[in-house]
């Protein structure tokens, strides 16, 4: 079957070319995304800082199952949403640990995020943690109090030497010290920039001075490594659960070494490599599935323009079953020519992401692409794999085809009846989708988001299944419409469109998913972001805004300072954290706030019943309106929730309020959101000013504490951060319409050079080349109606239900402007594949072209 | 290939190459049902050269299909070379087909994209068997195309593609070669070429020949015509002269 298949694609090459050019798109994209997956999960963060580290006792970065809980049923785990802040374990444990024989030193290390004089942003340590890479004073001597050691690069960048002082700005409010010395290290460590300040001082610094974040274990020459690691381990099994709730899930104490040490030099990079792995194979899935589309197309066409030698090859003796295995084998041929070109451009493609990933900061410093073969593999199978799928229907067509078809006309003419297969599919899915569009009323955020990504696909996949009773109605409405004032060529438009929807419907279908696709991922966004300004605006009664972010975030003396300055009338900081809600399965972070009690001074929550001055103490939270309705809680009501470093928790609801969207769906009170988050400090402090207080005068005494906006610009910003999320979907849109572009053209290129007899026919009855093109754009108008149509109603239908699930109205925001340029494309796609088509057509010679056989 | 298959190719040779017994064909339902064939019961010899005429409409073409398994008949029964089609799946159908029956169309013989060659060989590679490098030669030669063997069809004039066709259909040895309409496509000249062709293979190879034609000159080359009207067999007439047949035929039509 190979040669014959060989054989009808050399003769028919130009047939097979949207399905190569889409194969060949899927493979690149694959590929590419291969690569970035693969480079990011092997990114191995590498062991710098720990470098003379032989062991370290850390906490998981998942939900754990405890001891409490019982055993882990057959195949039962946890979930993968991993906990964002840093797990701290008790400090105690390093008395524990180096007690061990053979361990020289057992640090708690704790780091600090400190801003130095230059802008810079430096980890501050312990100088007991200086052993770990291992650090040694190259001058002065170890920090008392009120001193630290700087390495020798930093040093010579500040100009600092022994004996002189530094500036430093830390969580807890600017400090300046005297250095005590200069320490350097041996590589790799000594790469980094350190800074390290007296243990007791790091521990005070931090939000919870009992707690570290590691500790390391540095052994003693000559000791007996598994020894060791068995005391370690046993250590940890003694210790048991160290958050909260022991029947609860939770991060477990682990120890660790070697390679594995690198994540806790840097916890942030680890959580870039999660979201990169998600985004690229989103990204890859998607590629892969849109091909299918494509390539189902093409063989679905090429299989009934060829019925007569299908016919053919079934007279002189072919089974079904060589039939079946001969369209099969053409796909892998077009799969594998288009892999063994794309593959390889797949690896090129991977910078390209890179560089735009880089840009778009969702990339850890200093990563670099690992050119492994499994990503070829990958690409290779994903060809091959989705082309087989996308040729399977046309393969079982071309099965069914009747050796008599060989004469050409078939006695008895078939009827186009949808099979119910087709109705039971299409109906389910339309039915599924709306289903899902009801469930996802309730879900708010990131759920929302994901559920209209489900429904959309759902409604495609519907839509998809009954394209031909679709195209059957839009041409019987569209078309009425059209012939009113379109003459003989709208007529024949009509004509055709209503006897052969099949045609209609193969590039309607594709336009309508498109439309759909994009103006749903694009306007969510805008709806996103058009709801956060709002609720922003709503919320932000202070007249400042002071962020922290490039001060190593903002302490309690900075707070004190500002609400003193003169015409200050109240101000409150607030800590950006988050928590885990969910089933211990599946949980999923939300973003939430430590508030204090004046915060309502300056933020206006919009408290719907209860009272925020309750929330104080470890039992409490304030839940937003629409996430309290879809748990169906309400205030007085317990919660289980794990706050933002994985520690079980039960809280009270003691508040429902309306204005979360763009700060958090949970409020919890200061303390807490502060113990349990990596950075112990406040992101923003908001000020309001007093009455005739001089604005520009408070705005310049703020500077000093950090960056300061007033509230128009503060506003701006959140506007600006809302839109910069649009730059993965700009990404994966750019995507679709290509694989639109190329879907539609071949699909239409397909169609109209099937009617060259037609057309022939046409004009050798007196339709002049004007009034063929004429009909034809009839025609593309329906097809433009119905696919714009369609995919407009599907996208409305499901923004609306998130919008609903977001604001709790139907108000979908569609920008105007951004709708039209959609629609415009589409247009302008269709349009420029059917010109593209006709002119083929209309080139040759009607007198040949009417004697001429398929 | 089963062990069915193989029983089908070993069967005792019969002593009809095709039979046919009360068969009926009915295209649609209801109002609409176009009755094709109403009862055509015929034996074909095996080393003869059937001519099925008619008047267009008359189901000779329905015949064809019938009688050499491409299609299936709604009642009565088709044995070809001695087995019955009824209840034989589409692959066995299709694999008895393959191993007994040959096949020339009116067009559209031959696999664009194959070579001459390829295209003779195409039933033998479909069944699974290497062909015979000097019994395909010898083929090629009988039909007179020894030196066309790596031509495309597109290269090909219409004379040589039916030979191409007919080359194909003798390939397999079948019991049987069904020509739809064989000249129908050609100039006269080359359309007697292919007629004494289809002659000679049977005198001279003892093949056995059903070949549907409406064309009283091509009816004569048979050794017996068969004259089928409205879907049922009206006469047969023994050793034709195309004047005898043309005389039949204006009668039928009258």
């Amino acid at each position: 079957m190979l040669r014959l298949a060989l054989g009808t694609l050399r003769t028919r090459i130009a047939g097979f070319a949207g399905a190569f050019l889409a194969v060949l798109l899927a493979a690149v994209l694959v590929t590419g995304a291969g690569v970035l997956m693969e480079s990011a999960l092997r990114a191995h963060t590498p062991v710098e800082r720990l470098d003379g580290t032989d062991f370290a006792v850390a906490a998981s970065r998942h939900l754990e199952r405890t001891p409490a809980m019982g055993k882990a049923k057959d195949g039962e785990t946890l979930t993968e949403d991993a906990p964002k802040e840093t797990a701290r374990i008790p400090a105690d444990l390093a008395a524990r640990v180096a007690a061990v024989p053979g361990v020289q030193a057992a640090v708690a290390d704790r780091t600090v995020p400190v801003v130095l004089p230059d802008g810079s942003t430096v980890e501050a340590h312990g100088w007991d943690s200086a052993q770990l890479a291992p650090y040694r004073l190259t001058a002065g001597q170890a920090p008392a109090a009120g001193q630290a050691v700087l390495d020798q690069a930093t040093a010579a960048r500040l100009g600092a030497v022994p004996g002189g002082t530094v500036q430093l700005a830390t969580p807890a409010g600017a400090r300046t010290v005297t250095v005590s010395g200069i320490a350097g290290a041996p590589a790799p460590a000594g790469a980094k920039s350190a800074v390290f300040l007296p243990a007791d001082q790091t521990a005070a610094l931090s939000a919870v001075p009992d707690r570290a974040d590691f500790v390391g274990v540095v052994l003693a020459p000559g000791a007996d490594r598994d020894a060791v690691r068995r005391a370690l381990d046993g250590i940890v099994r003694d210790a048991g659960p160290q958050f909260g709730d022991p029947a609860r899930p939770q991060p477990k104490l682990q120890v660790l070494s070697g390679g594995s040490l690198g994540r806790l030099e840097a916890p942030a990079v680890t959580g870039m490599q999660d979201a990169t792995t998600a985004v690229a194979s989103t990204f890859g899935g998607f590629a892969a599935t849109a091909a299918i589309f494509v390539v189902a197309g093409t063989f679905g066409f090429s299989v009934t323009r060829r019925t007569r030698e299908i016919g053919l090859l079934r007279a002189v003796g072919a089974t079904p079953g060589q039939i079946r295995r001969m369209v099969s084998a053409e796909a892998l041929l077009v799969a594998l020519a288009a892999a063994g070109i794309g593959t390889p451009l797949g690896y090129l493609f991977a910078r390209v992401l890179k560089a735009l990933f880089g840009h778009a900061g969702a990339l850890p410093p200093g990563f670099a692409l690992h050119d492994g073969w499994i990503p070829a593999v990958v690409g290779i199978g994903a060809a091959v794999l989705t082309t087989q799928v996308a040729a399977l229907a046309a393969a079982f067509r071309a099965a069914k085809v009747k050796p008599t078809e060989v004469f050409g006309a078939t006695p008895g003419k078939r009827r186009i009846v949808v099979p119910a297969l087709r109705w039971l599919f299409g109906l389910g899915g339309i039915g599924g989708g709306i289903a899902l569009l009801i469930v996802s009323l309730h879900l708010s955020g990131d759920d929302g988001a994901s559920a209209s990504v489900g429904i959309v696909f759902t409604f495609m996949f519907g839509v998809g299944m009954l394209g031909r009773p679709i195209a059957r109605l839009g041409v019987a409405l569209v078309g009425r419409l059209t012939t009113l004032f379109g003459g003989a060529p709208a007529q024949l438009a009509r004509a055709n469109g209503a006897s052969d929807p099949a045609r209609i419907s193969a590039v309607a279908t594709p336009i309508a998913l498109t439309v759909a696709f994009v103006c749903t991922v694009l306007f969510l966004n805008t709806t996103v972001a058009t709801e956060t300004v709002a609720q922003s605006k709503a919320r932000t009664t202070a007249e400042f805004v002071v962020d922290g972010a490039d001060r190593a975030g903002l302490g309690a003396d900075a707070v004190a300072r500002i609400a003193g300055l003169p015409g200050v009338a109240s101000a409150s900081g607030t800590v950006a954290t988050t928590v885990l809600d969910g089933s211990a399965s599946d949980a999923t972070v939300a973003d939430a706030r430590g508030i204090g009690p004046e915060t309502a001074r300056v933020l206006d929550l919009g408290v719907r019943s209860g009272d925020l001055a309750q929330l104080t103490g470890d039992g409490t939270v304030a839940v937003g309106k629409l996430r309290a309705d879809g748990m169906g809680k309400d205030v007085g009501d317990r919660v289980r929730l794990w706050l933002g470093d994985g520690t079980p928790v039960s809280l009270r609801i003691v508040a429902v309020y309306d204005h979360g969207f763009g700060f958090g769906d949970f409020l919890l009170p200061r303390d807490v959101a502060l113990r349990h988050s990596t950075v112990g400090a406040y992101d923003k402090v908001y000020v309001s000013t007093a009455p005739g207080a001089d604005k520009a005068a408070v705005a310049r005494a703020l500077a000093v504490e950090g960056h300061v906006l007033d509230r128009g610009a503060y506003l701006g910003e959140v506007r600006h951060d809302a839109d910069r999320d649009a730059w993965a979907s700009a990404l994966l849109l750019g995507v679709i319409g290509l694989f639109t572009a190329i879907g539609v053209v071949n699909t239409m290129v397909m169609a109209t050079g099937r009617r060259g007899r037609e057309f022939a026919v046409l004009r050798l009855s007196g339709t002049t080349r004007r009034q063929a093109f004429a009909m034809l754009r009839h025609e593309l108008a329906v097809v433009a109606a119905i696919g714009i149509g369609l995919g407009t109603a599907i996208a409305w239908v499901t923004l609306g239900a998130f919008s609903h699930g977001i604001t709790g109205t139907w108000a979908p925001d569609l920008p105007v402007g951004r709708y039209l340029a959609v629609a415009g494309g589409a247009l302008a796609i269709t349009y420029a594949a059917s010109v593209l088509s006709a002119r083929t057509v209309l080139r040759d010679d009607p007198v040949a072209a009417i004697g001429a056989r398929e | 290939m089963g062990k069915r298959a193989t029983g089908v190719l070993e069967a005792p040779s019969a002593t009809t190459a095709v039979s046919l017994d009360g068969v009926t064909k009915v295209y649609g339902r209801g109002n609409e049902a176009v009755h094709a064939l109403r009862g055509v019961s015929v034996d074909i010899r095996p080393g003869s050269f059937t001519a099925v005429m008619g008047p267009s409409g008359s189901g000779k073409s329905t015949f064809l299909h019938c009688a050499a398994g491409l299609d299936r008949p709604t009642g009565g029964r088709v044995a070809l070379a001695g087995t019955d089609i009824a209840g034989l799946s589409e692959t066995k159908l299709t694999e008895l087909r393959r191993t007994r029956v040959g096949f020339v169309f009116q067009a559209f013989n031959l696999v664009p994209s194959l070579t001459a060659e390829q295209n003779v060989t195409l039933p033998l590679r479909l069944a699974g068997q290497r062909p015979d490098k000097r019994w395909v030669h010898e083929v090629m030669s009988r039909v007179g195309l020894g030196d066309r063997a790596k031509h495309r069809p597109g290269q090909l004039s219409g004379g040589q593609q039916q030979r191409v066709a007919i080359a194909r259909a003798l390939v397999t040895r079948p019991d049987v070669l069904f020509a739809d309409e064989p000249t129908g496509a050609l100039d006269t000249r080359t359309g007697r070429e292919v007629l004494a062709l289809l002659r000679e293979v049977v005198d001279q190879y003892g093949h056995t020949v059903v070949m549907v034609t409406h064309d009283p000159v091509a009816a004569s080359y048979a050794d017996r015509v068969l004259f089928l009207a409205d879907g049922t067999l009206v006469d047969t007439l023994e050793q034709p002269t195309a004047d005898a047949v043309a005389d039949r035929m204006i009668h039928m039509e009258g």
